[in-house]
């Protein structure tokens, strides 16, 4: 570049005010968080077991044997937006959603039968077993096949 | 039949150690081999058995004397060690 030349000035003014007007188109879309000014795709997905895992890597792949959406992949274009996370933020901003409940057979005296394990596994609760509640074997080892949460109290 | 299980009720009264232990033998195929006594009215009920038979009994035997009395503890050993007989009053259930 050639410094103190008037045309060269004129010039740089001319380069300035294109470079404004390319900003001024590119960051507002930069500011949105799409790279390039492109419009970015999004696609729901609910992940909840593994075979939900196993559908979105099939997805991914699938996707990816296609050169340009390869390339939209990889620069954060085409995203993915977990559905529980979407529906939870759009029902209650801020707020957590409550833990769930698990109901608790209580036995505080006496014995802890393989019957009550039984009647406990069926309501899908825990089994909450009191200081003076003694548990039986039988109901120890039904306990443990059926799954049962058994939480003793000291 | 392998007496090859020993099975323990302890209840608080003798009252409810009795009822457990008549719950024990008509439950399942198992022998009382002891009942002892340890002061402050603890009661304690030992049978021998097959394995099944005394976890079937001790199940019956502990639902009776939670019912009946106060039920302290309640416990199976499947295979005990032949040295328990000698210091421990338990019958045949050591296996033999």
């Amino acid at each position: 570049m050639s410094d103190g030349n008037g045309s060269a000035d004129l010039d740089r003014d001319e380069l300035r005010a294109v470079v404004r007007a390319v900003l001024r188109d590119v960051l507002p879309a930069l500011k949105d968080g799409t790279p390039g000014g492109l419009p970015t795709r999004s696609e729901t997905v609910r992940i909840g077991t593994d075979a939900d895992l196993v559908d979105l890597v099939a997805r991914v792949l699938t996707l990816a044997e296609d050169p340009d959406m390869r390339a939209d992949l990889l620069a954060g274009r085409h995203r993915f937006v977990l559905a529980e996370a979407t529906g939870a933020e759009g029902a209650l901003p801020g707020v957590t959603p409550a833990p769930p409940v698990v109901p608790a057979h209580r036995v505080d005296r006496g014995a802890v039968t393989e019957r009550r394990v039984a009647a406990a596994a069926a309501d899908g609760a825990r089994l909450v077993v009191g200081r003076r509640a003694v548990m039986t074997p039988l109901a120890r080892d039904k306990a443990r096949a059926l799954g049962v949460v058994v939480e003793k109290e000291h | 039949m392998a007496n090859n299980a020993i099975g323990m009720i302890e209840t608080k009264g003798y009252v409810a150690a009795l009822a457990a232990a008549d719950a024990m033998v008509k439950a399942a195929n198992v022998t009382i081999v002891g009942r002892s006594e340890v002061g402050d009215g603890l009661v304690a009920v030992t049978i021998v058995g097959d394995v099944g038979a005394v976890k079937a009994a001790t199940e019956a035997g502990a639902e009776t004397a939670g019912s009946v009395g106060e039920l302290v503890s309640v416990h199976v050993i499947p295979r005990p060690h032949a040295e328990l007989s000698r210091h421990f009053e338990v019958g045949s259930g050591t296996a033999e």
